[in-house]
């Protein structure tokens, strides 16, 4: 019974950080459509400001909810407004400039804070399920995903900049047309995404470490799920999340990592095959 | 330009690249009058209501809209001083229900969502069974109110319709008529509308001015349109 209980939150946790690896994604590419080559190391930059802030002496809390999101915020609204506005629409040039700030946050990150792991200790203790323990901070992954999207899904469906936002994203002309500055909205719509990657790479930290490189082992599960999902940014994240995390937690658990990480790239290509448009492009047409 | 006018355009020259489309265009639009454009395809006049609101930037020339320059201005702030614009084909947000379209509308005005969707179904009733329909999934007449109370859900002085008959069943059609003029007069509404059908803009319009080769080249009384051949050329200018 317990290491039922115990495979059960391996699989809810494996679907938690699908989705939070991919959250910021989903708005950036799913929503605003750009190719950015660049989220791992969004997650990257959140890892390395969350460690230093806390390293400061910053509250541990604090450093995740408000520093490390503002920070690639910050980083995301500039990179959109030099280089990302002049590409949209023209997705080989966008592919390229975006992979080439990819390798520059990863030179500059490398030259400035070493090629070596930081990282902090996890918090929140552990939980006993019969024989066996889970960290505590399993389960604020989880409450964390789940937080993330009911915040992206109220910001996007019941306030203001949400409607701004999702109207620009189908006709920036007629946006402009009726008074909203597209430019504004561009610029914060990727400022939301990043800040969303600064606090997922900021949550990954303690469990995972972070070095200069830490964006690589992440952009390709976070494309193929914002990719599987489909259209719709939020459902089709979270449902691709939901069966991609489910197969490589449930493969995991009787094989091997590897074989785990093989079943969900298997998973998504078949996916694809029967649902070329993703998961929404089929189902849950009509939402966000 | 009479005292009276709240819009005037003035010697507005335009075009897609280095394609010249407006040719000094000079017109004006008082308070509660709808002023129609006429003319063949190809004479410029969508492209002069892209000029106006902004979407089309413009070489030379002045838009006015009561005493303040607009022509430097993007298409967004041109909107938040007062000028709504109905395009052709609608470009109504599919992906939005008509709730979310109508409040879109009013979304940088920072007036309550709620007393907009309320007045915008007192305006045109038919939208209420439609609310919380998309807008991608309704006909081309419903399509095309949507788009008209989009358009006044911003408050505009100043209204620009292109096209707004096109692909309409003429019950609806007969529905615009009406309500654009009762809101022009009610509002105190500048209307301009660009319309090829002849009969619609007869009942409508207040003035009716003949576009050719991007210049307004006269004005035409409404009673003496169904005899006038709008593509005959004429040679005087007249604006």
């Amino acid at each position: 019974m317990d290491i039922i209980a115990l495979s059960g939150i391996n699989i809810v946790y494996a679907v938690a950080s699908l989705f939070l690896l991919a959250a910021g994604l989903s708005i950036i590419f799913g929503m605003m459509g750009v190719i950015n080559l660049a989220h791992g190391e969004f997650l990257m930059l959140g890892g390395f400001a969350f460690v230093l802030s806390v390293n400061a002496g910053i509250d541990f809390w604090i450093s995740m909810f408000v520093v490390a999101p503002l920070v690639v915020m910050f980083i995301g609204m500039v990179m959109e407004r030099l280089i990302v506005r002049h590409l949209y629409g023209r997705t080989v040039e966008t592919i390229l400039a975006t992979w080439g700030v990819s390798l520059f946050l990863i030179g500059v990150t490398s030259v400035t804070l070493g090629y070596q792991q930081l990282g902090v200790s996890a918090p929140l203790g552990s939980v006993e399920i019969g024989d066996y323990r889970v960290g505590g901070y399993t389960f604020f992954i989880i409450g964390l995903a789940v937080a993330v999207l009911a915040f992206l899904y109220a910001i996007l469906r019941w306030s203001s900049f949400g409607l701004k936002a999702r109207g620009t994203m189908q006709n920036a002309s007629t946006a402009a047309t009726l008074g909203v500055n597209v430019g504004y909205v561009y610029s914060a719509t990727f400022g939301l995404g990043a800040a969303i990657s600064g606090l997922a790479g900021a949550a990954f930290a303690p469990i995972a470490g972070v070095t200069p490189v830490s964006g690589l082992t992440y952009i390709g599960k976070a494309f193929i799920t914002v990719i599987a999902g489909g259209p719709l940014p939020l459902i089709g994240t979270s449902t691709a999340s939901l069966l991609l995390g489910f197969i490589n937690s449930a493969v995991t658990a009787i094989s091997t990592p590897v074989l785990g990480e093989i079943a969900l790239l298997a998973a998504a290509i078949l996916l694809l095959r029967l649902l070329p448009a993703g998961i929404t492009g089929r189902f849950f047409r009509g939402g966000l | 330009m009479n005292e009276q006018s709240l819009f005037t355009a003035s010697e507005l020259r335009a075009g897609y690249g280095r394609v010249p489309v407006l040719d000094g265009v000079t017109f004006s639009a008082r308070q509660a009058e709808i002023v129609g454009l006429l003319g063949p395809n190809g004479m410029g006049k969508t492209t002069l209501l892209k000029t106006l609101i902004g979407v089309l930037p413009c070489s030379s020339g002045s838009i006015l809209l009561d005493g303040v320059e607009l022509r430097t201005m993007p298409a967004h702030e041109r909107a938040r001083l007062g000028i709504g614009y109905v395009p052709q084909g609608r470009e109504i947000f599919a992906g939005l229900t008509v709730r979310e379209n109508i409040a879109f509308g009013a979304a940088s005005s920072g007036r309550a969502r709620r007393a907009v969707i309320e007045r915008a179904v007192a305006d045109f009733p038919v939208l209420e069974r439609l609310l919380d329909r998309k807008g991608g999934a309704l006909s081309g007449g419903e399509q095309q109110i949507l788009a008209l109370a989009r358009a006044l859900a911003g408050d505009p002085r100043v209204l620009l319709l292109d096209e707004p008959t096109e692909g309409v069943a003429p019950a609806i059609v007969e529905d615009i008529e009406r309500q654009l003029i009762k809101l022009a007069r009610e509002r105190s509404l500048a209307v301009v509308v660009v319309e090829q059908d002849v009969d619609f803009l007869a009942t409508v319009s207040d003035r009716i001015l003949q576009m050719q080769k991007g210049r307004i080249v006269r004005e035409v009384p409404a009673a003496d349109l169904a005899e006038t051949d709008i593509f005959a050329p004429v040679s005087q200018t007249n604006s």
